[in-house]
């Protein structure tokens, strides 16, 4: 019956002006200006989805699969508005050529902006193929519903299936934004835990990767990349190597220097080699990290911005701020430090170049290639295939480069390049390095009445792009004739994301945040998950909870007070009946428990965490043994896709908190492999549990990046509960904390 | 020169240096996916194969120390028609996201429970120790090498 329904009000949506539904239903109507961004760029709805003859359709989408699982999700988006059965539903490759523009896989917004994007597009074409089939059955709209594609007429099947309506035709016809979606209370797809669409593949040994590509004729390159850092090419001598069998060719552009090889490790085996035979020269030496975090207040900024203002309405302020409270906090160089180095496959076919990439942007790789070969855009191609997780912009985009550069000299020959483990530790973009410092009052009845936030940081983000921005790319400051102004050195420009969360969700009666950009980047930076989001969680949440402590109250409780949110309340409320319900932790060394929350982007997902930890005070290591989360991610699409998220998300931030900090001397990078960057291993990790709290009827919003700050800030919450130690600057490590025991 | 190795059951001949690392014959003469390429230093585990089912790193064990030696990669060791149990275990609980490690983690994973069916949580986590993940799917992971070792009991 409700189904009934809903085809009444499309049609009666249909039959009036688009005027008169803008005027009546406000929220339901788009102008086409009002349509999403990814609908306006794309407005033709056979961009979006096809109607296949094996009984299948196909969807298009802009953004890339990154092991988030995001094309199950919109997979099953489509599924729920076409009323298909979920298997029915095949997600296109991601390709310039054929995929709609989205921008990039970023910031946790796919499910925003694309899902939206896919919902729209979907419930047009099932109003479409229910209109050809009224005409088909001189049937009424409102007498049709459809099961698993097949067509019924009041409740009765009749013989028509979607696949019979459009013949070999495509969607003729712009998406006009104006069918109603489904209401979520009908939803059977949306909010199940559907299995994810590319894990059998890996797990059976299927071709999951870029790195898995073998076409004929392929040759294979590695990067011959210097140990020193910020340096020039100054000789090289590619006959020496000409003794290894399988040696093509060594290519060099400038300080660009790759060996070319008929196999893989014969590459390997040459790239080796020829580095003893290469010289380099550093042109500019890397801050002392011994000087860290305090070097990142000295550095050049822009000027001082104040970024956020707020005086509410409060009766004697100044008399009101009985006690000050001062903290300095901060966050090293973070690296993505993906499990794959970075590859990339390039052919070059006399006319047009393709790159088969795990880059988060396919167009923007597009564009900013085109810039760096001099070549037009329509003349290069990229397809998106996975790599190994990313977290963030890392090498991937610089890999796509590397391998075009050397494919333009070899017509015909498709070149498969993989970077080294040490090349991608040390040429990467980290997360930067960030310094905080905040200030605060707490009035006579131990609430927060002044509140002053400032940061240092360089930009977030130098993720490449068409035009100025394929600086961005590693090669392009490599080559001859480097691309002017790289990134690297110079402010790119002012998005920085460094921001990010540094506005507190708390009501704070007086609250100001300066925002202090640091305008050279000492090491290459670029988006971390999270971006700046991570350092000011941190930052944010420990200080709550030194403020909690002046003010002897249980850190969730003075947040609360300081909450007007639902959404923000309930997740640590939450968090907390979830901690509670368990026994306590059984464990013979000081253990501690602390909280950490966040919206992320304070306009995103709401999460909260509570951690347990434990501290041996003759070694000062800190072991993480669980976490309770809470989540609230407005509408959820698939379940154990957030938790999978959200999981993975706090162990993460585990290993970003308790281990992880990019070493250099001033030479160079010096986290080089895993053993000189160490991440969480198994038997270090906190068991994790997740509360999901499903809103059907809000919009939803990405879960991936939102629980990097709050987890970090709750495990240094959690040091300070089991010590009495309070941990400012990560990473939170044993000697840290040895060192602050024994002090 | 040609070296005779044992491969998922067959024998392979294979035109390469003695010195050549088993993980590039694997991937680029055989075309097996399975073992992955993460690090070429055997500190991630990502590469992973069973020589005489014992895990080994195939990015630093040259073919000529495996003469002779029963090879097996993940597609050796199951595949969609008929999946090893951990393969089912994996795609039940969801235990990935990436997936580059997964290949390490369920090869590891199945040594040990040839040798010790019921391992606790402990055993488990020791013996996957040397395997990193880097997207924090440890905890289904577990949950999926016990349904296994659990259905064993």
């Amino acid at each position: 019956m409700k189904k009934d329904i809903e085809i009444s009000r499309r049609v009666f949506l249909q039959s009036i002006s688009a005027l008169a539904i803008q005027v009546t239903i406000p929220n339901l109507s788009f102008s086409q200006g009002d349509l999403p961004r990814s609908i306006s760029d794309n407005p033709y709805l056979n961009i979006w989805l096809k109607i296949n003859a094996n009984k299948t359709v196909s969807l298009s989408t802009g953004k890339a699969e990154l092991g988030q699982g995001i094309r199950t999700s919109l997979a099953q988006i489509a599924a729920e508005e076409l009323d298909l059965d979920f298997s029915k539903i095949i997600v296109e490759t991601l390709d310039t050529d054929k995929s709609p523009t989205e921008g990039r896989t970023t910031g946790s917004t796919s499910i925003e902006r694309s899902g939206v994007a896919v919902r729209m597009a979907s419930s047009e074409a099932r109003h479409i193929l229910l209109k050809n089939a009224a005409t088909n059955l001189s049937s009424k709209l409102d007498e049709l519903s459809v099961d698993n594609g097949k067509i019924l007429i009041n409740g009765k099947y009749s013989k028509l299936t979607y696949w019979d309506l459009l013949g070999n035709k495509i969607f003729d016809t712009k998406i006009s934004g104006f069918i109603s979606p489904k209401n979520p209370e009908n939803h059977k797809i949306i909010g199940t835990s559907q299995k994810r669409l590319d894990i059998p593949a890996k797990v059976f040994g299927g071709q999951s990767y870029v790195q898995d590509i073998i076409m004929p004729n392929m040759l294979h390159a590695r990067m011959v990349r210097s140990e020193i850092d910020s340096a020039n090419l100054i000789s090289t001598q590619p006959e020496a190597i000409n003794h290894i069998s399988g040696i093509v060719s060594v290519v060099q552009d400038g300080s660009f220097l790759a060996v070319v090889a008929e196999r893989e490790e014969q590459a390997v085996s040459g790239a080796e080699a020829l580095k003893n035979f290469t010289i380099w020269e550093q042109f500019k030496e890397l801050p002392n990290q011994d000087r860290f975090p305090d070097v990142l207040r000295e550095l050049e900024t822009l000027d001082p911005e104040v970024i956020f203002d707020q005086k509410l309405p409060s009766k004697n302020r100044e008399s009101n701020n009985i006690r000050e409270f001062t903290a300095n906090y901060s966050r090293p160089y973070i690296a993505h430090a993906a499990l794959s180095p970075s590859a990339a496959v390039a052919l070059w076919d006399g006319d047009r170049l393709t790159v088969w990439s795990h880059t988060q942007g396919v167009f923007e790789l597009k564009g900013a290639i085109s810039t760096a070969l001099g070549i037009e855009e329509s003349k290069v191609r990229c397809i998106h295939v996975e790599g190994a997780g990313c977290y963030g912009h890392n090498g991937a985009d610089d890999a796509g480069l590397d391998a075009a550069l050397i494919a333009m000299k070899f017509e015909g020959r498709p070149i498969k390049l993989v970077w080294s483990r040490e090349d991608e530790f040390r040429r990467e973009p980290y997360g930067s390095a960030t310094s905080i410092k905040i200030s605060a009052n707490l009035d006579s009845s131990n609430m927060i009445s002044n509140w002053d936030y400032h940061h240092w940081t360089c930009t977030h983000s130098t993720r490449p792009s068409g035009g100025v921005g394929a600086a961005n790319l590693y090669a392009s400051f490599e080559k001859n004739n480097p691309l002017p102004d790289s990134a690297r050195y110079t402010l790119r420009n002012r998005f920085n994301g460094g921001d990010r969360n540094a506005i507190a969700l708390y009501s704070l009666p007086q609250h100001r945040v300066t925002r202090h950009l640091i305008s050279e980047n000492p090491l290459r930076v670029s988006a971390l998950r999270g971006l700046g989001a991570h350092a000011n969680v941190f930052a944010i949440e420990s200080f709550m909870d030194e403020l909690a402590i002046e003010a002897n109250q249980d850190p969730i409780d003075f947040r609360i007070k300081h909450l007007e949110d639902y959404r923000a309340i309930a997740v640590l409320e939450e968090a907390r009946k979830l901690a509670n319900s368990k026994e306590k932790l059984e464990v013979s060394d000081n253990v501690g428990r602390g909280v950490g929350f966040a919206r992320y982007k304070n306009t995103s997902t709401y999460f909260a965490v509570i951690v347990d930890i434990s501290v041996n005070l003759n070694s000062g290591a800190i072991k993480a043994h669980r976490a309770f989360a809470a989540v609230d991610p407005g509408q959820i699409i698939n379940p154990d896709g957030v938790k999978n998220q959200i999981e993975g998300g706090i162990i993460q931030a585990t290993s970003w908190t308790l281990k992880e900090s990019v070493k250099f001397s001033t030479s160079g990078i010096q986290s080089t492999d895993w053993t000189t960057y160490p991440i969480l291993r198994f038997t270090e990790i906190p068991s994790v549990e997740v509360s999901l709290i499903n809103r059907p009827k809000l919009a939803s919003s990405g879960p991936s990046e939102c629980a990097q700050g709050p987890t970090s800030a709750a495990i240094a919450n959690a040091v300070s509960n089991a010590v009495n130690v309070r941990l400012r600057d990560l990473p939170l490590t044993q000697e840290k904390l040895n060192l602050k025991l024994n002090s | 020169m040609a070296i005779e190795l044992k491969i998922n059951g067959d024998l392979k001949e294979i035109d390469a240096e003695p010195s050549t690392p088993l993980l590039y014959i694997l991937r680029q003469d055989l075309e097996l996916n399975g073992p992955r390429f993460g690090c070429g230093v055997a500190q991630c585990g990502a590469c992973t194969v069973l020589v005489d089912k014992q895990p080994i790193r195939a990015c630093v064990t040259p073919i000529s120390a495996l003469i002779g030696r029963d090879i097996t990669t993940l597609e050796g060791l199951g595949n969609e028609e008929s999946p090893h149990p951990l393969q089912t275990a994996f795609i039940e609980e969801q235990a990935a996201q990436c997936g580059f490690c997964s290949n390490g983690m369920i090869m590891s994973a199945a040594a040990l429970l040839e040798n010790n069916p019921n391992p606790t949580d402990q055993e488990i986590k020791e013996s996957l120790n040397t395997n990193l993940c880097r997207c924090g799917t440890h905890t289904r992971i577990l949950k999926a090498v016990k349904k296994v070792a659990g259905s064993h009991s």
